[in-house]
């Protein structure tokens, strides 16, 4: 049986969309606390209001002076607490919408009728987003995920605590390590950019720091606390040596080292993303590229040993290839391609042997590329390559199904509200077309302000975390209501604010601790012993 | 100026009390009586008694009570006019013990006062809600002494909160004089408006100098009513300007309860009434109506229900006709 927490306030208007409710002193009732309310019609027909409190207010109640409250605390002046309640209402079962009545009991949901006014008993296939304040599961709707209804999950929340891509991670874990996708999840695939740090290295090392709490947590949301079960690492090769290896700093054990050949280069027509920075395109340029990319489709590079070499036939042959261009348009794609070479050029190799430096997302389960330590315009590369590919790939095996996630942050750099460029082509074109092509992106930015506006129109999750006030205020979340982005100014790391398309207000949530390590400290070994452990001191 | 060699002239002084109550002192000057007053109980001479800190706080009680008309009605019959009333009484009390000051009870009662010995209950709905208005019979002719009525209804419903909260470590001040009250307990009455000085002029000369805390010493009320006895206190300050009765309350205490209790509650009542006297900007007849009191007033009318409301609900009731 639920139990009651207050009754409909009269002393402010009730509506059938939001009420205020009294709450007696010795009640503890808190933001988000989810409740309910029945109304009897006079036809008799019974209306079940659900709803989420979204504001608290206690007074005096008989003060008429600010004073007033030393003289009560002294004993002089007989004065009541008044605590009331704002309830935001979620559902209406049957759709009458009616004011409740001034008086009318209000009761905690708990059970089958929390499930109802979260609009969980609906959701056919759900993972989890979360936990609430009070420690149950937050479902998110499947089907506004993989394609069904919607798609795509955007993340914003300042840098620094370390929240957007473990939210990101923990979303994906959930999805993976549920019994969600069923047969399917063997070839469902997630693709990382790790961006920043190398935290991301370790997704399939158990977390040694993680405490009996926690795996409880895990439990509760029906998920067993532990590392990803199937992850590939990539790296950049080093610059400047001959001998391929990952430049990472932390992990030197299950990582490939990823660049691409020459004959791919030229084969695939990588080379605009050399020149993927926003801003400076024109479409003088762009033609230059288009040219120039369709030549050196149809060139003999197999006697091509290094990218240096590659750059000289283009150098040499651009008079040839791009001769209807004005001088001063060459010149600007030369001057850009060089200072793209030095910053990209050692990912370009001449010839490769077999496919074993190729980032080859359909191995794993997960797949992780590292490209924090790479220059930004050698980021976009590594990003506009991936992606191209894997949408290419998609749009020919002509099926939605698997899908795969890819996971991006400082979305504001690849898709920036202003300016072009061919990773934000990209980008759009997933979340536009992605839905349909099974490509689901998990974006994360520190300010959504700052992404282009489709790229977060497109997205049917949408995510909080810690916000700067002031960016709170910007219209793009303008579906956070008031409460919620102040709200946002002081969530804690592990709490965040989603928005899904069926439920009407946004929830907090709050997700575990990475139950995989983050950390090479965190790492605990779950593979054969190092056989060379003893050896160090 | 042809004055001025003799006496001063006297300077007009102010009454502080907001003007839509009556005024804080109504002594007619012209009717001052002072038979009966024995000023002699407590200290053959006549000063003023310092304050002095109790050890020991009681647990105090502030009672309080308020009416409303509702709506006056009448009927005319074959044997003449009669009059009548619906009206509302409420009386509660504050508990104020250390730093917590609460509502302790509130007592609402609704009459059908009628002229002429008539009486007749009557029920008003409010929407779900009943409220009952209990037949009382005055043997009243005229409409002016059904008002007297429903005061004295009022007193009873005060006397029955104040008869109720009384008891052993506990303080009952109960606003107005003691007539109703018939238990010998700890009970004060605090009396804000001073309509009879009780004392002669030279003595009642003390009453304007008091500081504030200070007392007069007790004197013996025996006025043909149930003999009581009283003192004077200085509860708050006075404005250079306001009226040198300002702040002055008188407070009595029955005579049957002893000399000695009536010094004790004397003493006690200096000594803690001062921290519960109000400011003019909480309440229009500050200092004299205490805190408490005034918020026992506010939390009364509130328990009546709106005036409003009840008077629609009435003139509804009438309207369909309702027979004697």
């Amino acid at each position: 049986m639920s139990k009651e927490i207050g009754r409909v306030l009269g002393t402010n208007d009730a509506e059938p969309l939001g009420y205020w409710v009294a709450i007696p002193a010795n009640e503890l009732v808190q933001l988000d606390d989810v409740v309910c309310l029945r109304r009897q019609l006079p036809d008799g027909k019974e209306v079940a209001m659900y709803g989420l409190v979204d504001s608290l207010v206690a007074r005096h109640e008989g003060a008429r002076l600010e004073t007033d409250v030393f003289l009560a605390e002294q004993g002089v002046l007989p004065l009541g607490h008044s605590i009331k309640g704002h309830v935001t209402v979620t559902r209406v079962e049957p759709e009458i919408f009616v004011p409740p009545l001034p008086g009318q009991a209000v009761f905690r949901a708990v059970g089958v009728e929390r499930e109802q006014a979260l609009f969980f008993d609906g959701m056919r296939k759900r993972f989890p987003l979360g936990l609430s304040r009070d420690g149950e599961v937050i479902h998110g709707n499947f089907e506004f995920l993989d394609g069904t209804r919607g798609a795509h999950v955007n993340i914003s929340g300042i840098s620094g605590v370390a929240t957007k891509t473990t939210y990101a991670t923990f979303l994906l874990y959930g999805i993976f390590h549920s019994n969600l996708l069923g047969a399917e999840g063997a070839n469902t695939h997630a693709v990382i950019f790790n961006v920043k740090g190398e935290d991301l290295l370790f997704l399939d090392k158990p977390n040694r720091e993680l405490k009996s709490e926690i795996v409880a947590k895990y439990e509760t949301l029906g998920l067993t606390a532990g590392p990803f079960e199937s992850v590939g690492i990539f790296a950049p090769v080093r610059r400047g040596e001959t001998v391929l290896l990952p430049d990472v700093g932390t992990r030197s054990q299950g990582v490939t080292a990823y660049c691409w050949s020459v004959e791919e280069f030229c084969r695939e027509r990588f080379l605009r993303f050399l020149f993927a920075d926003a801003d400076q395109e024109t479409s003088h340029l762009a033609a230059v590229i288009d040219r120039v990319e369709a030549q050196l489709a149809n060139e003999d590079v197999s006697t091509i040993a290094t990218f240096k070499e590659l750059l000289e036939l283009i150098e040499n042959n651009l008079d040839n290839w791009a001769g209807t261009a004005a001088p001063g348009t060459r010149a600007a794609f030369q001057r850009r391609l060089e200072a793209a070479s030095y910053r990209v050029g050692h990912l370009i190799r001449g010839k490769l042997q077999g496919d074993e430096h190729r980032i080859d997302w359909h191995r794993e389960q997960v797949t992780v590329i590292d490209i924090h330590n790479l220059h930004d315009r050698a980021k976009r590369f590594v990003i506009g390559v991936v992606l191209k590919r894997m949408f290419e790939e998609k749009e020919a095996s002509g099926s939605a199904r698997p899908l795969v996630f890819v996971v991006l942050d400082e979305l504001n750099k690849y898709a920036p509200r202003e300016g072009w460029s061919p990773i934000k082509d990209v980008i759009l074109d997933m979340s536009e077309r992605g839905r349909s092509l099974g490509v689901i992106l998990i974006g994360a930015q520190q300010t959504a302000s700052q992404i282009e506006p489709r790229v977060v129109g497109n997205c049917a999750f949408r995510v909080v975390g810690r916000l700067d006030l002031a960016e709170a205020q910007h219209h793009e979340y303008s579906f956070l209501p008031a409460v919620s982005r102040t709200r946002a100014g002081i969530l804690k790391p592990g709490s965040v604010i989603v928005s899904q398309p069926e439920i009407p207000i946004p929830l907090l949530v709050q997700f575990p601790f990475p139950a995989w390590a983050t950390r090479p400290s965190e790492a605990a070994e779950s593979g054969p012993a190092d056989p060379f452990g003893k050896f160090r001191s | 100026m042809q004055n001025s060699a003799q006496s001063p002239r006297p300077l007009l002084q102010l009454d502080p009390w907001m003007p839509e109550y009556e005024g804080s002192v109504e002594i007619d000057p012209s009717e001052t009586n002072v038979a009966g007053i024995d000023c002699s109980v407590e200290d053959s001479e006549w000063k003023a008694v310092e304050q002095c800190r109790p050890d020991a706080l009681p647990t105090f009680y502030f009672i309080d009570g308020v009416r409303r008309t509702d709506a006056r009605v009448m009927a005319w019959s074959q044997s003449g006019l009669i009059h009548g009333l619906l009206g509302t009484v409420a009386a509660g009390a504050v508990r104020s013990k250390g730093p917590d000051a609460v509502f302790d009870r509130c007592d609402v009662g609704r009459f059908l006062v009628l002229s002429g010995g008539n009486r007749r209950s009557e029920a008003i709905s409010i929407g779900e809600f009943k409220l009952e208005f209990e037949g009382f019979a005055s043997i009243a002719t005229a409409p002016a002494d059904l008002a007297g009525e429903l005061q004295e209804l009022m007193r009873q419903l005060e006397a029955k909160v104040a008869e109720s909260v009384i008891g052993d470590d506990k303080l009952v001040f109960i606003d107005g004089p003691l007539a109703y009250i018939s238990s010998l307990g700890a009970v004060v009455g605090v009396i804000k408006r001073i309509s009879q000085p009780y004392l002669d002029t030279t003595r009642f000369a003390l009453v304007t100098s008091l500081a504030i805390g200070q007392r007069t010493p007790l004197f013996l009320i025996s006025d043909g009513k149930r003999d009581r006895y009283s003192w004077y206190l200085r509860i708050g300050e006075r404005r250079h300007f306001d009226h040198v009765l300002t702040g002055i309350v008188r407070l009595e205490v029955r005579a049957v309860a002893g000399l000695e209790t009536a010094k004790q509650l004397a003493t006690l009542s200096a000594g803690s009434l001062v921290r519960f006297a109000s400011t003019a900007m909480r309440d229009p007849r500050a200092p004299q109506n205490l805190v408490p009191i005034g918020a026992l007033e506010s939390e009364l009318r509130r328990r009546m229900g709106d005036s409003l409301i009840v008077r629609r609900a009435i003139e509804k009731r009438i309207s369909e006709g309702v027979e004697l």
